[in-house]
């Protein structure tokens, strides 16, 4: 054993089959590391497809709006009605109502294989089961009912995805999420009915312990448990009377702070923003047409610049893209030129000439016809002199958009496009005369829907002022879908705001 | 489950994969770079720079080479890249000796513990570049263009080691026949 040997083969030969374990605290480094890098790429992934699917609907949406356009004459107010309905009855049946919940957990495998048709049925279906309704009067209800469905359909779809990617959030303190105590029920978030918060605690559990998948229940029904969700809903239910809408928005917001209340680490951007807005809006239609009388379709329309301000709620789902949610309240009007109006005294048949208009007392015996209609040489003197009046119309709408930011440049100037829907809500409503600058209240107008929406679609552009503070700056194209009922002609109602405001992120 | 399947898992990020491939390869990775490094702790601070990059860059691994000297290379250019940044290439005494053979008894009485140990106890460059030249293959041209410094530098260095580490073995057995005397 005295050969003399190279000290390199030593080494080599010792060292040839070296392996140590390193402690574990090294993986957990490492995934940890690798965790806070992953999870904003597979919420840009999961949230693609949410906008994906959102995006086709909002396009469906749009395309039947314009194909069944005239045909679609019932009034939303109805739909209101059978959607509240359902969820009432459903209040008396809470079991359904949970069951409700886990199938929204159980859809989240529909999501994943795109099916969104076959996703659609599904939750129709489990939308009739729990309020009792058979499928034959389900599908004798109206077009607009089944589209308003999609709406809350899609919405709930929205919310699963929130619940799945906040899912990772969670997953680091599973534990914590099993123990959290069911205190407040899904079901007091749908209806703000049910006060034996007892009962949905069993009820809750109960769901817990049936269905497989553990984690994902737990995440969909804490998604709904913190008191701000509920007080949220509360006071929209109230306000609103949108059962469905609210349920999406509470619930994605409840998520969503729920993921804050967590204190969910690597937080490494501000998600949350708050931002006032207030913008000049023009209202006007895109075709020939009226919304008051056909006579008028062919007179020029004047849009009104009006006022609309607000508050927004912004959640940003990752770097590039978040979604917002806010009240605002918007007043539209615009005239009809070259209307001639006229006292006509007894010849109270021609008020129907207004149709859509249910004139006061005021306005019992005059007459309205368009100026356009007659042949100039024929006009008396008389009748010429008043030509210069107008029909105006003036509305007011309690808008609650909820809209998808998504960030095109983040260099000292933000550019963002913003793509969305908006529910609006009649709040004022007044056909007004106007005669040589002096307006005179005829009457409101009777074929505008209570609830109706529009698609919205602008852009987007923030200055910063200070590190929390940014100036945003949105020209947003609103084009109404079915604010209106009874229109003649082409009549495209749109209205055009410069939103401009201050965002502060916390 | 093949490496390859394994490796393509986690281009997609799979977190289970990760954690596999971890496990397949952290004991011998962690080997490497404690030769590399001066101790255990900044061997482990290592380890976990190597396999976060090994995990980003998977997805530019082209399957040509072998896996595991893809993993190396990652490993020892992490542990190169901690010196770098401290700029400890330049501290050592330049006084170039020739690049001699030194030999030792044959002996495997040397305990793998101990001949980590004074590798470790090495001057950071002696310590890089024995590991690159002796254990890991590397050529002098390679290891220069490495740590950007000559080739004389580099076999003079690798003779200094030699040397130090030659002198700690012969104390060492020294130590163990008059214990066992």
């Amino acid at each position: 054993m005295s050969d003399k040997k190279n000290i390199d083969r030593l080494f080599q030969e010792k060292f040839k089959d070296f392996e140590a374990s390193p402690s574990n605290a090294v993986w957990d480094n490492i995934s940890s590391k690798l965790y806070s890098t992953k999870k904003s790429t597979k919420r840009i992934s999961i949230w693609w497809k949410a906008a994906g699917i959102a995006a086709a609907l909002l396009l469906l949406f749009s395309i039947g709006q314009l194909i069944l356009n005239d045909n679609t004459t019932t009034p939303s107010q109805e739909t209101i009605v059978d959607i509240d309905s359902e969820i009432n009855s459903s209040s008396n049946n809470l079991p359904n109502v949970i069951d409700k919940e886990s199938v929204i957990a159980e859809e989240k495998s529909g999501i994943e294989n795109n099916q969104s048709k076959s996703f659609i049925d599904n939750s129709i279906d489990s939308k009739t089961n729990p309020a009792n309704l058979s499928k034959e009067n389900y599908s004798s209800t109206s077009k607009i009912k089944n589209r308003n469905a999609i709406v809350s359909i899609k919405n709930l779809n929205d919310n699963n995805s929130g619940a799945n990617t906040s899912k990772n959030g969670f997953q680091t303190s599973s534990d914590q999420t099993k123990n959290v105590t069911v205190e407040d029920s899904t079901s007091n978030m749908l209806q703000g009915k049910i006060k034996d918060e007892n009962v949905v605690k069993i009820k809750a559990n109960e769901l817990l312990n049936n269905i497989n998948n553990r984690e994902e229940a737990s995440v969909v029904i804490k998604a709904s448990l913190t008191p701000y969700n509920v007080n949220f809903s509360l006071i929209t239910l109230l306000e609103t009377n949108e059962v469905i809408r609210d349920h999406k928005l509470s619930l994605s917001d409840a998520v969503v702070a729920n993921e804050n209340s967590e204190n969910v680490p690597e937080e490494e951007f501000v998600r949350w923003k708050a931002s006032s807005n207030i913008a000049p809006v023009y209202f006007n239609t895109l075709g020939k047409g009226s919304s008051i009388h056909p006579q008028f379709n062919n007179n020029s329309k004047t849009g009104n610049i009006n006022m609309s301000y607000g508050v927004t709620g912004s959640y940003a789902i990752n770097k590039k893209l978040s979604i917002r949610a806010g009240v605002n309240k918007v007043n539209l009007g615009y005239s009809t030129n070259n209307v001639v109006v006229f006292n006509n005294v007894g010849a109270s048949a021609d008020t129907q000439l207004l149709r859509n208009i249910e004139l006061n007392e005021a306005g019992q015996n005059l007459s309205f016809i368009s100026a356009e209609e007659f042949n100039f040489i024929q006009i008396p003197s008389l009748l010429s002199h008043v030509i210069e009046s107008s029909v105006e119309q003036k509305l007011g709408f309690i808008e609650i958009p909820l809209e998808l930011k998504y960030n095109i440049s983040d260099k000292k100037m933000g550019f963002n496009l913003i793509g969305g829907i908006s529910a609006l809500f009649l709040n004022e409503n007044q056909v007004f005369s106007v005669l040589e600058g002096e307006s005179t209240l005829l009457g409101k107008a009777t074929n505008i829907n209570n609830t109706s929406f529009s698609a919205n679609l602008g852009l987007g552009f923030d200055f910063k002022i200070l590190d929390n503070f940014n100036f945003n700056l949105e020209p947003v194209f609103k084009y109404q879908l079915n604010t209106f009922n009874n229109t003649s002609g082409n009549f495209k109602p749109f209205f055009i705001g410069i939103y401009s405001g201050l965002s502060f992120k916390f | 489950m093949s490496l390859d399947q394994l490796i393509q898992k986690c281009k997609k990020n799979d977190t289970k994969a990760q954690s596999d491939l971890y496990k397949l390869f952290s004991s011998k990775l962690f080997a490497l770079c404690l030769k590399y490094s001066r101790n255990h702790v900044e061997a482990e601070d290592n380890l976990q720079d190597a396999f976060v990059t090994i995990f980003e860059k998977i997805s530019q691994y082209k399957h040509k080479g072998s896996f595991e000297g893809w993993l190396k290379r990652i490993v020892i250019n992490t542990a190169l890249q901690r010196y770098r940044s401290k700029g400890v290439f330049n501290i050592v005494n330049e006084n170039n000796i020739e690049d001699a053979t030194i030999e030792i008894e044959d002996n495997d009485n040397v305990d793998i513990d101990y001949l980590l140990l004074i590798i470790q106890e090495l001057p950071d460059r002696y310590r890089l570049v024995f590991n690159l030249y002796a254990l890991d293959g590397y050529s002098h041209k390679e290891i220069a263009k490495m740590l950007d410094i000559t080739t004389g530098t580099t076999k003079s260095n690798l003779a200094r080691a030699r040397l130090i580490l030659k002198n700690k073995i012969e104390k060492y057995k020294a130590n163990l026949n008059s214990k066992s005397l």
